[in-house]
């Protein structure tokens, strides 16, 4: 049941997007979902999924790989649907029972809105999928090294960044081994009702806690045995650069986010 | 009344992705009660993917498991029963042992079982005694132990379910010959004791050797032998192929009766080629 969690992971790939400098794949996602943001009619959600769907297109990543990134969040999903879809009082009413209604808009907002989180989490899966962790938070060190100069610990805060993706499949795989140890001696995680269920999950979140904790210690004394002190220092081997394609891209991006601000002003 | 059936037993990892493997392929067998069974084969052959489907760890992409005839993947509730007929310890034991205390861990099982508070704690001392761990031991955290024994508490932790099969995978890995002799005589004594079935993964062909009452070799997630270890011994030449090879007294017997010597067929362990030597020299009156 674990295995669905996709986050973190990393497809890898010579497509353009594999290709593309990560600071440019950061940038452009966060302008995607700015945009996405100001977002509210059918032609803006339509621009949008196009560009998503031409992205995931180059990437050449199966679309498999988006669907099983999304089902941990389908409740979630749900969830705000059905909210939206009773509290919106705008609109022609369609239908009601038991006091609640449902009107033209309350539809409108609540597809809007499950196509704005699909959208928003689809994106981000495309980062991650097509950017290797290391490279990922190099982009992120670079793009926040003004910051040093305030004396804000950009490096660390990439390094524990990265240390955090890094880890998240072995967490992963540490919990399914705890959950295969012990479901072999009887522990129930399949039959019984749910808060049955949810008590046995219990037992297994100290020992995922104290293995962690063993890993983190081991990772520390690991790094300190080949001399790491932080930023202060630090040259780096590969330095990121700017190609033509990245600028390509960003301007294609800020095209798209001026494209969805002005038809958000013309109110179309 | 054969205790475990398998019926054209098939699994494949990760199906559907680029990383699809065939981990085994059409396995059938019946294993009797209370015998003691050597499983072997070369690394990545299939065995821990097996011996996971005897009590529902894996389910199979085709076949089926039987437990006392009872198709133990029929229904949620039948396959959680069976864990706790077929007690399995896995191949790493650290990953098994999750409890803050030894004593919590080995009763974990009888307490998913909902037995008496009493009953539990007879349980767990008999397991611990069985599995040669000292009571002096249960307070101690289970990561504290060292990797011996790691693996004692493993396996009492299983045996404290009182299984009817008892399921050990390479449970002497990385251990000194001291220890692993060890192991393996708690392993015997508790077969002997309770009358379950055994099934014992290894590596070490002398070590099933001294132990196993029935050897089924493994190669490429298929069976290729199964049966007595002197018939399976026998064919050394097809044992090398696979990577395996024989005892080392089977070896030496071997080449003892290539020289014409008349060793009787059947001497695996060193004590019974020992004692065919020694009755030799006394026919020629060496002695
Ligand atoms: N969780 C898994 N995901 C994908 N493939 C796996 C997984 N576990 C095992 N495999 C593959 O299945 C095959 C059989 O593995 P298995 O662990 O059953 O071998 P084994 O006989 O127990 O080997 P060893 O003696 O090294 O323990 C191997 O090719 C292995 O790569
Ligand atoms: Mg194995």
């Amino acid at each position: 049941m674990l295995k669905d969690i996709t986050l973190g992971q990393y497809f890898p790939g010579e497509s353009l997007l594999h290709r593309l400098d990560p600071r440019t794949k950061l940038i452009c996602t966060f302008i995607y979902i700015i945009a996405l943001f100001f977002a509210g009619s059918y032609i803006s959600y339509g621009t949008l999924i196009l560009v998503l769907f031409l992205c995931a297109a180059i990437s050449k990543i199966h679309p498999s790989a988006f669907f099983r990134g999304l089902k941990p969040v389908v409740f979630i999903i749900v969830f705000t649907a059905i909210l939206n879809l009773f509290y919106t009082k705008t609109g022609r009413e369609l239908f009601g029972f038991w006091g609640l209604s449902v009107t033209t808009d309350g539809v409108k907002i609540a597809v809007f809105m499950v196509i704005r989180i699909m959208l928003l989490i689809s994106s981000t899966f495309l980062l991650t999928y097509t950017t290797t962790p290391m490279s990922l938070t190099d982009g992120v060190e670079q793009l926040l090294s003004p910051l040093k100069k305030l004396h804000v610990p950009v490096h660390e805060f990439a390094m524990m960044m990265s240390i955090a993706l890094r880890f998240i499949p072995t967490l992963i795989e540490e919990a399914d081994k705890i959950i295969n140890a012990q479901k072999a001696r009887g522990a129930d995680f399949e039959t019984g009702k749910l808060l049955d269920r949810a008590k046995a999950l219990l037992p297994l979140l100290v020992p995922l806690f104290v293995s962690a904790f063993r890993r983190a210690d081991e990772l520390a004394i690991a790094m300190e045995s080949r001399c790491y002190r932080g930023g202060v220092g630090r040259t780096r081997m590969n330095n990121l650069v700017f190609a033509a394609r990245d600028f390509i891209t960003m301007g294609f991006f800020i095209l798209l986010f001026t494209f969805i601000v002005v038809i958000l002003r013309l109110g179309l | 009344m054969p205790t475990i059936k398998t019926e054209a037993l098939s699994h494949i990892y990760g199906q559907g992705t680029p990383f699809e493997s065939h981990a085994i392929n059409n396995i059938s067998l019946e294993i009797p009660q209370g015998q003691f069974v050597g499983l072997i084969g070369h690394t990545g052959s299939g065995k821990s993917t097996f011996i996971q489907h005897l009590n529902g760890l894996l389910q199979p992409e085709s076949g089926h498991v039987y437990f006392d005839g009872v198709d133990i993947n029929s229904s949620k509730q039948l396959r959680r029963n069976a864990r706790f007929q077929v007690g399995l310890v896995f191949q790493y034991p650290e990953h098994q042992l999750f409890e803050e205390t030894l004593y919590k861990d080995l009763a974990f099982g009888p307490r998913n079982m909902k037995l008496s508070k009493d009953e539990i704690d007879e349980r767990v001392r008999e397991a611990a005694r069985f599995a040669g761990l000292s009571e002096e031991l249960f307070s101690k955290s289970p990561l504290e132990l060292s990797g011996g024994q790691k693996r004692r508490a493993a396996i009492a932790g299983v045996i404290a379910m009182r299984p009817q099969v008892l399921v050990l995978d390479e449970p002497t890995a990385g251990l000194d010959p001291a220890g692993r002799n060890d192991i393996l005589e708690n392993i015997r004594a508790y077969h002997k004791a309770s009358g379950a079935t055994v099934i014992l993964v290894s590596h070490s062909m002398d070590e099933l050797a001294q132990i196993a009452q029935r050897l089924i070799v493994f190669d490429e997630g298929s069976i290729v032998m199964d049966g007595p270890p002197e018939k399976v011994f026998l064919h050394s030449e097809k044992l090398c192929e696979i990577g395996l090879g024989v005892p080392l007294a089977s070896e030496i017997a071997l080449e003892l009766q290539k020289l014409g010597l008349n060793i009787p067929e059947g001497c695996y362990t060193v004590s019974s080629l020992r004692d065919a030597i020694l009755s030799l020299r006394r026919e020629a009156g060496v002695c």
